[in-house]
């Protein structure tokens, strides 16, 4: 009769935590250097690497500036962290595809890293639909000596 | 063990029902959940009003295969979920005035309607990408004269899967 217990409990437990990370947020860590002077994920130490807060409140109807994140459109087991550099109906002009203006669709973002030397972004995907983010970074919560908000 | 009263009382409901919500949340989440189809676009096989078992094991298990009925999301409207069929995975060729590649690119996979003629679907806004579909309609249980799978293979079965 205790160990059901005990396994109700944790049932209910885990599954509170999962409902609370995804209707409120939840921290993930940066990997790779794509937002480097930003966040600083390119080393290989787990440790040495930044954790921020990604929050899933208002993530439609962002203006440029706000990091996202989002399931990669080329790899569906993949998420990137990029900054919103344009939104829709604005005209980008991209760095490697062929055409030289591209109007964003509706609901998609123009995503970019911050690191212009390291990026895999909208200039190689095109734009992201919204319906692909996933959270939106507010704080940088480790290291603490770089605790900010974004 | 004495009645519980008052604020003692509110507070198991509010428990009660909070442990509700998250259990809730998790089985729709990991598992599957029940989708009600609206709209004439998957015509002949599933009508406006039906209800479906759908489940999300085979999204998990990248088991989705060419002709299943997924439910995903509009990539122009966030949190619409569309239910289409798939026509086409990356690299299979396709004719559309939207790829002039004639094939789909990585990652991404070309949905139709049955309802050729009044579906909105990737021959009007392009292949969407793989991480847009949530679930896979497994099967019809309303109405109970039309009830049965929709779906040839079992979520674990990749036999059939081409490479």
């Amino acid at each position: 009769m205790k160990f059901r217990q005990t396994l109700v409990k944790a049932t209910v437990g885990t599954c509170a935590l999962y409902t609370f990370f995804d209707i409120v947020g939840h921290p993930a860590q940066v990997v790779g250097s794509s937002m480097y002077p930003t966040l600083h994920g390119e080393d290989a130490r787990w440790f040495k690497r930044d954790f921020v807060w990604l929050s899933t409140w208002s993530l439609y109807k962002c203006s440029p500036g706000t990091i996202l994140t989002f399931i990669s459109p080329r790899d569906p087991s993949s998420t990137y962290i990029k900054r919103i550099t344009a939104v829709e109906g604005q005209i980008v002009r991209p760095e490697r595809l062929q055409q030289l203006f591209t109007e964003i669709p509706k609901g998609h973002y123009w995503m970019e890293g911050d690191n212009p030397v390291n990026r895999n972004d909208s200039n190689v995907f095109g734009p992201v639909s919204s319906s692909l983010v996933k959270g939106r970074a507010t704080h940088i919560i480790w290291p603490p000596n770089r605790w900010q908000r974004l | 063990m004495n009645k519980p009263k008052g604020v003692k009382l509110v507070w198991r409901y509010t428990k009660g029902a909070a442990v509700f919500y998250c259990v809730a949340h998790c089985i729709s989440r990991f598992v599957g959940e029940l989708v009600i189809c609206s709209g004439p676009s998957m015509y002949p096989t599933i009508h406006d009003g039906d209800l479906v078992l759908a489940e999300r094991f085979s999204i998990a298990n990248k088991n989705v295969q060419v002709g299943d009925i997924v439910g995903c999301l509009n990539p122009q409207k966030p949190r619409e979920l569309l239910c289409k069929r798939i026509a086409a995975k990356e690299g299979q060729p396709v004719t559309s005035h939207l790829l002039p590649s004639g094939r789909v690119p990585i990652g991404h996979v070309f949905l139709q309607g049955d309802n050729h003629a009044v579906s909105t679907d990737s021959r009007h806004f392009g292949p969407v990408p793989e991480g847009l579909v949530q679930i896979r309609l497994a099967l019809r249980i309303w109405p109970l004269e039309r009830a049965g799978w929709l779906s040839s293979h079992w979520f674990w079965d990749k036999s059939n899967q081409k490479e």
